[in-house]
Parts: C-alpha cells; structure tokens; sequence
C-alpha cells in the first residue's frame, strides 16, 4: 500500500510542486489548501506523514499541530517554515514537529527528510552498498569497481557512501554540507569544496570506465545512478 | 483640575513674582515691627528722662498733697505725672489728666522696678505710662509719668502705608523683569526647537546652533547634534545597505527572468529545457544563499548569542584549513598552518569558524597559483590571542582598506560575484569576531600582500560576548533620551525614501548602483563613472580605435541641492542604439544627442548623450540599467529590423495613413509623404516648412510591410516624449541634431527609421506629433 501524505500549503505552486514531485516518488499525496481544511482532512482520514507548512490563513500550523499531537502522538510531522530564526525552529519542534524545513528548501533535501522520518526506528543502514559494478563494503571501508579497488580518502569514502544510499536520487550541496561536512551555517560557502571533492571522486570512480555513475544535475546537485536518463 | 500655564517663560515668571512677594511681604512685617519696637523704645526714655524731671522737681507744700515745680503752672503740661500714696490716695495729678487715672487702680505691685503699661484715655487718646515706687521726703509713693502715643502710632502707619503701596509696584517691576530674563534665558531653547522642528529624515546634516558651548542651553544643543550624527550616520547606512541589498537580488532575479523568458519564447528540445531550467535554478541557490546570509547578518545585528567554551586556536585553525585545504590544493597552493599551542581562547566554535573560512577562502582566491597561505595562531604584546591568516595576493588599495568590511563591499567590482559571492564574507567575518569581543587588524601591501588579524581579547577579560560601550555621563544620556524619543516620533513619521541628505555624493553607492567604477573630481564635486568599450575592435580607415580614442562610455555624477544631475556619452553599435534608448528613456533619464563620430569605421560606431536629474541612487540605478543594457546588447545581440521593400512595387493604402496621421500627403515614384510645417523666427525672419523647418515622413511598401522614413522637427522641451512615443511604436530613431543657431524658439530636429505594418507605422508618427505643437499639423 502505497505510503499516504499529507501536504498543507497554501501557496498553490508550491503546493503542486510538492505534491507532483511527491507523487513521482511514489507516495500518496493529499493537498489542502488551508488550515481548516488540513484540520478536517486529519480529522477524517489517516495519513502517514504530514507536511504542514507554519503560517496558513485561518488555523495556524502550529494550533493544527497542537491539536494532532493532542489526540495522536505517532504520525510523523514536518513543518515548512519561511522564519529562520531559532526561536521559531524550537517553538515547531517543542509543539510536537519531528522535523523542520526552512523555505526555500531544495526539493532532493525534503525528499530525503521525509524518507528519513519513514523510515525512523527501522535500522536500514545496509553495510553493502552497490551501484552497476560499483561495490562499497561500509564496515571494511573498501570501494571497488569491476573487481578493482580504488583508493579513496576519507572524506572522498563519506562522500560516496552518501551518493551511493541516495542511489538514484538528487542530493544536494546543502545535503552534502550538512550531512558529509556536519556544515551547520547555511552562510558558509562550502560549494567550492563540494565541487571539488566531487571532481576528484568522479575521476577515481569514473574516469576509467565506459559507464559513468556520477552525474551532476545542472542547479540542483549530484546523484549516482547507472545510466543517464 | 490644576491650572497649568503653558509656557515655562510664564511659569518661572510667575514663580518669581510669588517668591518675591513672598520675600518682601516678610521684610515689609518684620520692618514695621522693628520700627514700631523702636519707637516704643524711644518713647520710653523719653518717660525715663521725664520721670527723672518730675522726680527732681517733687515738692511738699501742703500737708498731705505734693507738688511739682514748674509743672501744670506754665499751662503747657510737658508730661503727664500722677503720683499716689501707697494707701491708694492720689497725691498729685496733672491738671490735664482732668481727673481720670493713669491706672485703674493702686498697683499691686509696688516693687522697685520700672513698669510700662499703655492705655486709652476716655477721649481715645492712647498713653504709654511708666510707673516706678519711689521713696521722697520720707515716705514710699508710686510715680507714673505718660506721654501721648499718638505721634508714634502716626508715624507708624505712615510708613506701613507707604510700604504696603510701595509693594505691588515692586512686585509688578519684578514680574516684568523676570519675564524678560526668562524670556531672553529660553530664547535659544526656542530657536533650537524651530530648528529642530524642520528636520525630516531629508534633512538630518543639520545642526543645531551652539550659541555658547560652555553654558547649559549649549551642552544641550552639543549632545543633541552628537544624537543627531548618530542618527544620520545610521540612516546613510540603511540607506546603503538597502540600496546595496536591492541591486544584489536584483541581478540574480534578472537572470532568472531572463533566462526563463528567452526559453518560453520558441519550442525547444528538452535538452535545451533542462539547461535553462537548471541555470535558473544556480539562480535561486544564489539568491537563497544571499538571503541566507543576510537574514544571518541581521540577526547578528539584534545581538548575537554566544556558547562560548574554552578552546586552543591553533586546533580550530587547523581544522578550518583542512576543511579548505582542497581548494588551495587545485591551485597548487600550500597553507602552512603553524603557532603556539597554547593559546586558548572564549570562543564559540561553530561562529569564529565561519570568520576562519571567510578569510583562509579569501586567501585562496587571492593568491596565485602556486602560493603561500600562512595561518599564524599566537599571543600578542597585549596577551591577547591573534589568528593571522596572510596571502600573497595583489594587497589591497589604501583607500579600500576600510571599507572591505561594509557590507557588499568589492574592491574589484568587475571581479564580480563569480567566486566572491555578494560581498557579505568580510562583513560576517567582522561580525563573528567583534561578538567575541574582538578586533579585526588588516595589514595591506599592494604586489605584495594582505594580511588578516583576528584579535581576541586575553582569557581573563573574554567572557563578555559584546564589546561594551563607551560608559557615558548619565545626565547627558537622559536628557538625550528624553528629547530624542519625542522628536523621533516625528522623524519616523516623515521618512521616506527619498535623496540623502548628506552634501556631496555617495560613490560608494554609485559604483554599486551603476556597476562601473568611477573617480571623483573633487574640485568641480563631480564623480564620473566609465566603462570603455573594450569589447569593440573598432577600425576607422584601418585605424584601430581603443577605448581611449574616444572609445569609453561615461556617465559623471554632480549634486546640484536637493538632487543629483547626471550627464553622460554613451558608445554604441548601430544595433544597440535604439533598445539602450528606450532603458534610457524608460528608466527617466533624457537622451539629449545622437551622433556618429568617425567616419568609415566598421563597426559603426554612434554617441548617445543622456542626462538627468534625480535622486542620486534613481539616477545611479537608471545609468546602471542603461550600462547593463550595452553589456547585455553587446557583440551583436542588438535586435536589428530586416524588411525587403522595393518602394516601386508600393502597394500600401494611403488613405490609411492619411487617416491616422489627419495630415494629407502626395505619393510619387511609389513613396507617400506627408510634410507638416512649423515656424520659428531666426535673423528677424520667419522660417518655416520649406525653409526645412518641417516633420516629414515617408511610407513605402505594402500595407503589412512598410518602411517609414523621416524628419521630425520640434521645440527642446518636446523632445523626450517625441523619442518615447516613436520608440514605443518600434521606429529606430538615427539621428538627434539641430539644424540651425540662435534661432527662436530652439528647434531640434531627429531623424527616423522603421518597418512594420504601415498602421502600426503611421500611428507611432502620429502619437510622436501628438506631443508637439505643429502650427502646419491640421489635426490641431
């Protein structure tokens, strides 16, 4: 059964944007349009994650999160929020959200935080990873490609098995700082470095072979996966 | 409720009379009763030295009875006398007494002192008595002596008269006086405030007068004008920073518009799709990172919280070059990161880190390939801790060195945003350190060099997370609250944006503004931007013609009051002429010439004048768009018209055209024109049509294509509009000249070119004549 979301925006683009490129991903996807209705729609039917952005016209995001948390404590709740100040951050998080996202946000990044929160309490962190002929062992941090190992550095290794657990999904730079660099600023420019770091991966991993595996998604970032498409 | 008068002149006047009558009214008392006392007491010796009289002149003549020399028998009683026995018997009373006592009774009393009474005779005449026992001719009698009072009660109440009168007069002389003091000591608080009631936030350069620094009024007025510097310093920076803030999303969201509308304009391969769409997106990312940034640098601004811990530099040092050291590795870089351990400091990792990396980034791009950056952690002179990241780039220009930390500050502006983002590293770099209390010191060798110091302030003292402010007079503070918040209510209420107030101009925001860099001409106030058309390789007769032969674009900056005029040459290619007007014209600058310059270059060359007047960033923004308009035109990217028209196969229908324009022409050899005349005066003579003094136009091709040619003639002051309106129909215009000298009133003249349907042709002439004044037109 195909997994069911909840999206409350009010701004319809949006809106559509999150709901198409959460339909392709193959999940079930509810909008409403407003507070109230996002209120009726939790009230009536059962949903496995909600999105519910914080400042709606009629009922605010965070009362209808309140609410929700007052009856149901389980359903996952991320909230989408265009204040980036802590205090706002803590109030989402303290009324009950599991996680936040600060508009604009990167859709690969929103995609992941919502896998993320699926997958919360399920260890799923294969020790083997694999691409086409491309084979990463995480517990003996050994990378080989058609049977011949490559050399990688420590960050160069970190970078991969992160590509390489999104497999076939866009992950970008802002990802790629906070979650390989543990980057927190959002000012800090670390785009260069990333850059960089991908260069010299792609000729380790890439350069010998016919088939590339690493391919860059010109404004959004990187993802790895057999064949371009 | 209480009266309170309203002006403080009337209240310290009325104060001081009330103190004054006050004050007198008690010397007026204690000078009558001082007065009355002494008279008494002059009165009473008067008695004593009448009472030894009498006593001298004490006689027996008969049994029983006494007598007194010389007294009662002249007829004139010096004094008053009775004399009593001590059995209670009157032995002697002066005839005038007429028989009544000068004591009700026997006094009880007969010891051997003096005693005054005072008392009324029957007839109302008030007595002071002195009584005294005496002993003569062998036995005790009581002797009393009075004198009249009248005459000292007389005097008495003269003198109480004359002062109870005396005292308004004085009172009202006072009040009168005090009202002047009063009003001369408040004068120049008066003018202060008419002064200040005439600053808005257009005019905050003015100051207040100081009449006398010393005195109270001008120790007012001083730190009034210290508020009021802090103030306008405040709002110039605002004013910066927003116009800065603007121009930096502007240019992304160009791009963005830009990009997405050219791909709309025509079906495209998806390949082509998903580039336009990605190089959007790069947009965004930069315009949220831009965002990112600033949001963090105002949050900064509202006072920045701090989870400061101990801990070594040169270990975050070297772990903030690790993070780099990949960048510096493309280069062939080295950084050399080296010190003393041991040097600790309070610093909040996560926020000094972010100051680390702006600078080594700095240092990265900076130096060439092949460099050295060298990170220094060591204490100083002063024990403070210092972190010393040195390049070896080109240094940095003197008169840049202050300000690279303003925020959207670029030493080069040409260099860009490409790898340097918005100009907001430094500006976050100053920041994070000065919320740890430090300093930021920057040593700067051009060819050579620069060196960034982080400076904190010894362990012992770094616990305090913002550096403290000048501790200052408490008064002075007060009183400058007090006033300030209610002339601020004020100010607030009147800002709006308009021109800066400051004299002279801000080149720091017209070189941001107009995305060329300038040099100021400090005798003539001037400050001319250019930029040379070094993209052009223009050749006249086979000369090569470089930007400085004339080849330079310029726009130059004066204020003039209020506002800022601009005059400005632009150089063009024939194809940018005409989509660089409109900006021109659209953005409310004036296009004032438009001429060729050579001859028989290739690429045509031509110069457009422009000009205006404005606030100084309008004008700045309406000059940046006009130069980023030949930026984006450049190298052939002008839209140029293309008809094939062959004016001996016109089909067009000329009736149409004689509708629109309301004006009849004559066609021959297959043109239509239309020739409308006006006159000016020149050399005492009426010139007029034939003369040349005309607008012309001529139509030549089918009705869905056509070719419109022509002449327009009309005042200075029509000008603008004229170009608007032949502009917004599509016509090119080519030329803007004038055609005679000291003619009355001036005639310019402009030289038109377009194709198009011939309607769409004919109204763009029409509108154009719409804003003149043609004596000839018949449509008026």
């Amino acid at each position: 059964m195909a997994v069911h979301i909840l999206v409350v925006e009010d701004e319809t683009k949006v809106a559509r944007a999150l709901s198409e490129g959460l339909a392709r991903e193959g999940y079930e996807v509810t909008v409403a349009r407003t507070g109230e209705e996002g209120y009726y729609l939790l009230d009536a039917r059962s949903f496995d994650l909600v999105v519910l952005d914080l400042m709606l016209p009629g009922r605010d995001g965070l009362e209808i999160l309140a609410t929700l948390r007052s009856r149901d404590r389980g359903i996952p709740v991320l909230i989408l929020t265009a204040r980036d100040a802590v205090e706002d951050r803590v109030v989402g998080l303290d009324a009950g959200a599991d996680d936040y996202l600060v508009k604009p946000f990167a859709f690969p990044e929103l995609s992941a935080r919502i896998r993320a929160l699926l997958r919360r309490g399920r260890a799923e962190q294969s020790s083997r990873l694999q691409v086409a002929d491309l084979e990463v062992d995480v517990a003996a941090r050994r990378v080989t490609r058609g049977g011949r190992i490559l050399e990688l550095t420590a960050r160069e290794f970190e970078l991969l098995e992160y590509l390489l657990r999104n497999r076939g999904r866009v992950v970008s730079r802002e990802m790629l700082s906070r979650d390989v660099w543990k980057e927190a600023g959002r000012a800090t420019p670390l785009d260069n470095v990333i850059d960089v770091h991908i260069a010299r991966l792609r000729r380790k991993v890439d350069e010998a072979f016919d088939v590339k595996l690493i391919h860059t998604v010109r404004g959004v970032g990187f993802t790895v996966k057999e064949a371009a498409s | 409720m209480r009266w309170r008068p309203q002006h403080v002149r009337t209240r310290l006047t009325l104060w001081y009379v009330g103190v004054l009558s006050a004050v007198l009214a008690l010397y007026i008392v204690s000078t009558l009763l001082f007065v009355y006392v002494s008279l008494r007491q002059q009165l009473d010796e008067r008695l004593r030295a009448e009472f030894e009289r009498v006593e001298d002149r004490l006689a027996e003549p008969s049994g029983g009875t006494i007598g007194i020399d010389g007294h009662d028998e002249e007829g004139v009683p010096a004094s008053l006398v009775e004399v009593w026995s001590p059995e209670g018997a009157v032995l002697y009373r002066s005839a005038s007494l007429r028989g009544e006592a000068l004591a009700p009774a026997w006094p009880t009393t007969t010891r051997d002192d003096w005693s005054f009474t005072s008392l009324r005779l029957r007839d109302g005449t008030p007595l002071r008595v002195l009584s005294h026992a005496y002993g003569v001719l062998g036995r005790r009698v009581v002797i009393r002596v009075a004198a009249s009072e009248e005459r000292l009660r007389h005097e008495w109440r003269e003198l109480s008269v004359g002062l109870l009168f005396g005292l308004p007069v004085a009172v009202a002389i006072a009040g009168l006086g005090g009202h002047w003091l009063a009003r001369r000591v408040l004068a120049p608080l008066g003018r202060m405030a008419r002064r200040a009631e005439r600053l808005t936030a257009d005019n905050l350069g003015e100051r207040l007068p100081v009449e006398n620094a010393d005195d109270e009024m001008g120790h007012l007025a001083r730190v009034f004008n210290a508020s009021l510097a802090r103030i306008e310093e405040s709002f110039a920076q605002l004013r910066r920073f927003t116009a800065d803030a603007s121009h930096e999303l502007r240019t992304p969201l160009t791009a963005i518009r830009a990009v997405g509308e050219v791909a709309l304009q025509e079906h495209q391969d998806p390949e082509r799709y998903r580039e336009a769409i990605g190089s959007m997106l790069e947009e965004v990312d930069r315009l949220s990172r831009l965002v990112a940034s600033l949001l963090f640098l105002s949050r900064a601004d509202a006072g920045p919280v701090l989870r400061c811990v101990k801990r070594g530099l040169l270990e975050l040092a070297r772990e903030t070059a690790a993070l780099l050291e990949i960048l510096a590795e493309e280069k062939g870089q080295r950084i050399e990161v080296g010190g003393d351990d041991g040097v600790m400091a309070e610093v909040d990792g996560l926020i000094l880190r972010q100051a680390l990396i702006n600078l080594i980034d700095n240092a990265i791009k900076y130096s060439p390939r092949g460099g050295c950056i060298r990170i220094t952690v060591r204490t100083n002179s002063e024990g403070a801790a210092s972190v010393e990241v040195a390049d070896e780039g080109p240094g940095i220009p003197e008169g840049h060195r202050s300000r690279v930390f303003d925020r959207f500050y670029r030493v080069d502006t040409s260099r860009s945003r490409e790898g340097g983002g918005a100009g907001l590293g430094l500006a976050i770099t100053l920041w994070a350190v000065k919320a740890h209390g430090g300093r930021i010191e920057l040593d700067s060798e051009e060819g050579r060099g620069s060196t960034f110091r982080i400076v904190l302030p010894a362990l012992s003292s770094s616990t305090q997370s913002m550096p403290q402010e000048r501790p200052r007079e408490r008064g002075e503070v007060m009183r400058t609250v007090v006033i300030l918040a209610a002339w601020l209510g004020f100010i607030a209420v009147d800002v709006r944006a308009q021109a800066p107030s400051p004299a002279g101009l801000d080149t720091n925001r017209i070189e941001s503004l107009t995305g060329a860099k300038g040099a100021l001409d400090e005798k003539e106030g001037v400050f001319k931007v250019s930029v040379p058309r070094a993209d052009l390789a223009v050749t006249a007769a086979g000369v090569r013609m470089t930007p400085p032969l004339g080849l330079t674009s310029w726009a130059a900056f004066k204020r003039a009051g209020g506002h800022v005029m601009v005059m400005g040459d632009l150089v063009l290619l024939e194809d940018q002429v005409n989509p660089v007007m409109s900006v021109a014209l659209d953005e409310g600058l004036e296009v004032t010439a438009l001429h060729n310059h050579f001859f028989w270059d290739t690429p045509k060359v031509m110069f457009m004048h422009i000009g205006g007047s404005g606030e100084e960033a309008a004008m700045a923004s309406a000059v940046g768009k006009v130069l980023a308009k030949i930026k984006d035109t450049a190298g052939g990217k002008g839209d140029v018209p293309h008809a094939e028209i062959d004016p001996s196969q016109t089909t067009l229908d000329t009736s149409k055209i004689e509708a629109i324009l309301a004006n009849k022409g004559s066609l021959g050899s297959g043109v239509y024109k239309v020739t409308i005349g006006r006159t000016a005066r020149m050399h005492g003579q009426e010139v007029a049509a034939t003369m040349g003094v005309n607008t012309w136009a001529a139509f030549a091709g089918s009705d869905q294509r056509a070719v419109v040619d022509g002449d327009f003639a009309m005042l200075e002051s029509e000008l603008q509009s004229v170009l608007k309106a032949l502009r917004h129909a599509g016509i090119n215009v080519v030329a803007i000249h004038q055609h005679m000298a000291g003619e009355e009133p001036r005639i310019v003249f402009l030289h038109y070119w377009g194709v198009g349907p011939t309607d769409v042709l004919a109204r763009g002439v029409r509108a154009a004549l719409d804003q003149t004044r043609h004596e000839g037109d018949r449509a008026r």
